[in-house]
């Protein structure tokens, strides 16, 4: 159990906000250093993520989908339900890039857990990519679940559509807070721009997390003290 | 927007914090962490969860091999399945397996647990505690079945609603999260009030059900409480979870005093019993105490079986048992009564014609099964032929400490008889004599309908079988103030309403020394005392009124006073007809005639000769017609053989 009680406090030591060269995605190994992701020390850490707009790039930016992949998968939210093709883009397309097991060691929670965002079974090929399994996992567990990303906010009460998955088919209003973003939390818009407004909103990766930086563990947004982060946008 | 902020408004808005499931350490309740300060972590994990929609937070593993009963009921229309769905969720708590704190993902730890405060592990005993025995709750993870004319689907936009089972995507089946809605700060979670059975009666549709006496009721339950039974409803008798009879989900109190508290009569007796439930103001009294009646000398024996009864009034075809009961002998409330429908007596306007069998099944005097409908409405006698009709051998079997043993009473009131209490048809004895006490008849007091009782008039069964206390008034026991009415319990031998002596004479001579009235009480109810023991006068048909021993004026005194002292049950030995008068020889009794219910008991003996009107010698007492046409005796009785044919011969006078 030492490891990961040894990561979880470097996790929970995620910097400040903005000071990215403080936290886990610092990725040119300064602090802390991360397992498996030597970098050299002459690259500017942006870039990683970030490609300036014409500019010649020299580090190539990790393609969703690892080898054989084509960027659409077919994901099922329930294991045993109808498979769905689902797209990722925008930030949480970034953010796979390396959280989903197979370009990078790194994972969300635990290795192999970030299989479950293919939701390939245990023997799955995903799996088979990764590097070898760290004490905390089980890797003949269950495939594992995650919160759903790429999908509609009903934000100020008003279904819409986001990447293409249209609103639930139910009464939206009293289960959701009305506009998140007032409790720091960040919505995207489904077009590109970066007005958010009612219709169009949705939930990424980054409407949780700041990959940059925040007080609070795992890069999120919200304390997790109360499930303050949950009910951010859950009115449970 | 509008449309949006109305359904805003009328849904219950959740605040899971103030709940119960609110089990981190801040939350106040007595389930809850040592430490932990995350409230949604119970349950949900946004990464590394079960599954992925919704994102659980317990390994549900152990459930594929959990060995959970399911309901079963002889009623139930679907097939139950194993849990899913939400259920699982809700079950991996409530099913009392996992540790309450055994979450899959917790800050970065597959397999965490969290520590619960004051020792708990696994969910502590009490009413939420289901386990894995699910036969006594309601079931889960089943798809209604339709078909079933008392289920319905809840209507789109109502708070109940159904939930995706066994096919994802799909929500047509009834899980936990169909009634409660775990977030919700409303009692029990439920996702409405249940006042009144507002939850159940969303998919469970009762015909007959508002309106009912059990509906309608203004009756305090607990008798000192401010809920009544009408606000209380279906669970008056039913309850969701934990029910003590686990199909149909019964709610009992062991109050019969039987080994089994989940005997059927228990369920009703929560209620109908002495104090069971206060003062239903729109009655002025309180629910019938039917308890102290089946507690009584002779009462229908609710308390005998247990778990032998089926309904037969559900909608479900077949029905688990059949109308005409042939398979097991028992008696319960609900063989008489539909709980859904019944109405209290009487009626008002008259021509509603719902009553305390209202929404039962019965016997027709044609052997046919009755449905009761509004156009159609069940009689009480075929209630009653559903045990003592064909199946009666069943259910009244010979017994050497009862003589008679029971006859099937369809048979005995079918209107083509010759003779017999007239019980659903006038009886064939249509003579003046049976007028109205007022018009000069025998006859007093009300029928049933409140109309004077006179020969045109029908009988119920519960005119002479029924609490008596109901003997106050002449004539039906309707008509009394007193009750409960019906035939659950007596101080008097076979439910009677009043005393009737079942002695009879022998050879050594008649019953009784002398005359008491008291001996045929039930009989006086409506046949009047006076003009059957009056000495002169023409008070029955049962007169001499010429020939040998002209002048000796009533007969009925004679035997009763006179010279016999002789019980009515002798000549009347079984009085609901002469179907059955295995000791009786009639002679010469027209195809279209009254036999006046004569039928002798077994120690009445034939007359050891001829007859002198037929030269024939029998081997039964006889009764009969001369050649004449002069009704006459001929037969020993009480060590006598002086009704020989010639000086039995009797005349009686016209009305």
């Amino acid at each position: 159990m030492k490891r990961p009680l040894a990561i979880a406090a470097a996790l929970l030591a995620a910097g400040a906000r903005g000071d990215i060269y403080q936290t886990p995605h610092n990725l040119l190994g300064a602090v802390p250093p991360m397992r498996g992701a030597p970098a050299p020390a002459t690259q500017p850490l942006c870039i990683i993520c970030h490609v300036p707009n014409r500019m010649p790039y020299e580090v190539r930016l990790a393609v969703w989908g690892g080898p054989g992949q084509n960027g659409a998968l077919d994901v099922r939210a329930d294991p045993a339900g109808p498979p769905r093709s689902l797209r990722w883009a925008g930030s949480t397309l970034r953010c796979l890039s390396c959280h989903d097991g197979t370009v990078s060691s790194i994972n969300i929670t635990f290795r192999p857990s970030s299989t479950s965002l293919l939701n390939e079974p245990a023997s799955g090929p995903a799996r088979a990519l990764s590097l070898p399994s760290r004490d905390a996992l089980d890797p003949a567990g269950p495939v594992m679940g995650n919160h759903p990303v790429g999908v509609p906010y009903p934000l100020e009460f008003k279904g819409g559509t986001f990447r293409a998955i249209g609103p639930r088919s139910v009464a939206l209003g009293a289960d959701w807070n009305p506009d998140p973003r007032e409790h720091g939390l960040k919505l995207v818009a489904d077009k590109s721009g970066f007005t958010v407004g009612p219709g169009s909103a949705g939930v990424e990766c980054a409407t949780c997390h700041d990959p940059h930086g925040t007080p609070n563990a795992y890069f999120l947004r919200l304390p997790l003290t109360g499930s303050q982060l949950c009910l951010g946008c859950h009115r449970k | 927007m509008s449309f949006l902020l109305a359904i805003l408004l009328a849904q219950a808005v959740s605040n899971i914090r103030a709940t119960k499931h609110n089990l981190s350490a801040q939350g106040g309740n007595a389930v809850r962490a040592e430490s932990e300060d995350q409230v949604c972590v119970f349950c949900h994990t946004p990464h590394g969860a079960y599954q992925s929609k919704p994102i659980w937070n317990r390994n549900l593993d152990y459930q594929a091999s959990a060995l959970y009963t399911l309901y079963s009921s002889s009623t139930l229309d679907a097939v139950p399945s194993r849990p899913n769905g939400a259920t699982r969720l809700c079950l991996s708590c409530h099913d009392g397996v996992l540790a309450l704190g055994a979450v899959m993902t917790l800050n970065a730890q597959h397999n965490a647990n969290i520590p619960m405060a004051n020792g708990v592990t696994t969910m502590p005993q009490g009413n939420t505690l289901l386990g894995l025995d699910l036969h006594n709750d309601h079931p889960v993870s089943i798809v209604p079945d339709t078909s079933d004319p008392e289920i319905q689907l809840p209507p789109v936009g109502d708070p109940i609603l159904l939930q995706e089972g066994a096919t994802p995507g799909v929500k047509n089946t009834v899980q936990c999260t169909s009634c409660h809605e775990p977030h919700l700060q409303t009692f029990k979670f439920l996702r409405k009030d249940n006042l009144r059975g507002a939850v159940c009666t969303t998919c469970h549709t009762k015909q007959g059900w508002i309106g009912s006496r059990h509906e309608a009721s203004l009756a305090p339950y607990p008798a000192s409480g401010s809920t009544t039974v009408g606000d209380r409803a279906c669970l008056n008798c039913h309850t969701p979870h934990n029910a003590v009879s686990p199909a149909r989900l019964h709610t009992t109190a062991n109050l019969s005093g039987g080994p089994l508290p989940w005997a059927e009569e228990n369920v009703c007796l929560q209620c109908h019993r002495l104090g069971g439930t206060g003062v239903d103001p729109s009655r002025g009294k309180p629910a019938p105490d039917l308890q102290t009646q089946f507690s009584k000398f002779t009462h229908h024996p609710v308390e005998l079986t247990t778990d032998t009864h089926q309904p037969e009034f559900t909608a479900r075809q077949p029905a688990p048992e059949p109308v005409l009961n042939t398979v097991a002998k028992h008696v319960e409330c609900a063989d008489c009564h539909n709980p859904h429908q019944v109405q209290a007596l009487p009626q008002l306007p008259s021509s509603d014609t719902r009553n305390v069998h209202t929404g039962m099944r019965g016997i027709a005097k044609d052997g046919s099964e009755a449905i009761d409908s509004a156009s159609r409405p069940v009689q009480q006698w075929e209630i009653c032929f559903r045990c003592h009709g064909d199946s009666f051998a069943l259910t009244i079997p010979p017994s050497a400490t009862r003589p008679p043993s029971g006859s099937n009473k369809r048979l005995e009131f079918q209107p083509t008889n010759r003779s017999f209490h007239p019980v659903g048809d006038p009886g064939k004895n249509q003579s003046a004599f049976l007028n109205n006490f007022n018009v000069g008849g025998q006859l007093q007091g009300n029928a049933w309908d409140g109309t004077p009782l006179d020969r045109t008039k029908t009988l119920l069964c519960t005119d002479c079988h029924n609490n008596e206390s109901t003997s106050d008034v002449q004539g039906s026991a309707r008509n009394s103030s007193a009750g409960p009415k019906g035939p659950h319990g007596s101080s008097n031998a076979r439910l009677l309403r009043a005393n009737l002596s079942f002695a009879v004479g022998s050879d050594a001579g008649p019953p009784f020394g002398g005359f008491n009235a008291n001996n045929f009480a039930l009989c006086f109810r409506c046949h009047d005392v006076n003009r059957l023991t009056g000495q002169s006068g023409s008070r029955t048909n049962f007169f001499q009124n010429g020939g040998v021993g002209a002048g000796r004026g009533n007969l009925h005194w004679v035997h009763l006073i006179d010279k016999t002292n002789a019980n009515c049950i002798e000549c009347h030995y079984n009085i609901h007809s002469n179907v059955e008068a295995a000791n009786t020889e009639y002679v010469n009794v027209p195809p279209s005639g009254s036999t006046h219910l004569i039928n002798f008991a077994p120690t009445v003996l034939p007359f050891p000769g001829n007859d002198p009107n037929t030269g024939r010698r029998y081997t039964r007492p006889a009764w009969g017609f001369t050649a004449s046409g002069d009704p006459y005796c001929f037969l020993r009785c009480h060590g006598q053989n002086a009704m020989d044919g010639s000086k039995s011969v009797y005349r009686p006078p016209s009305p």
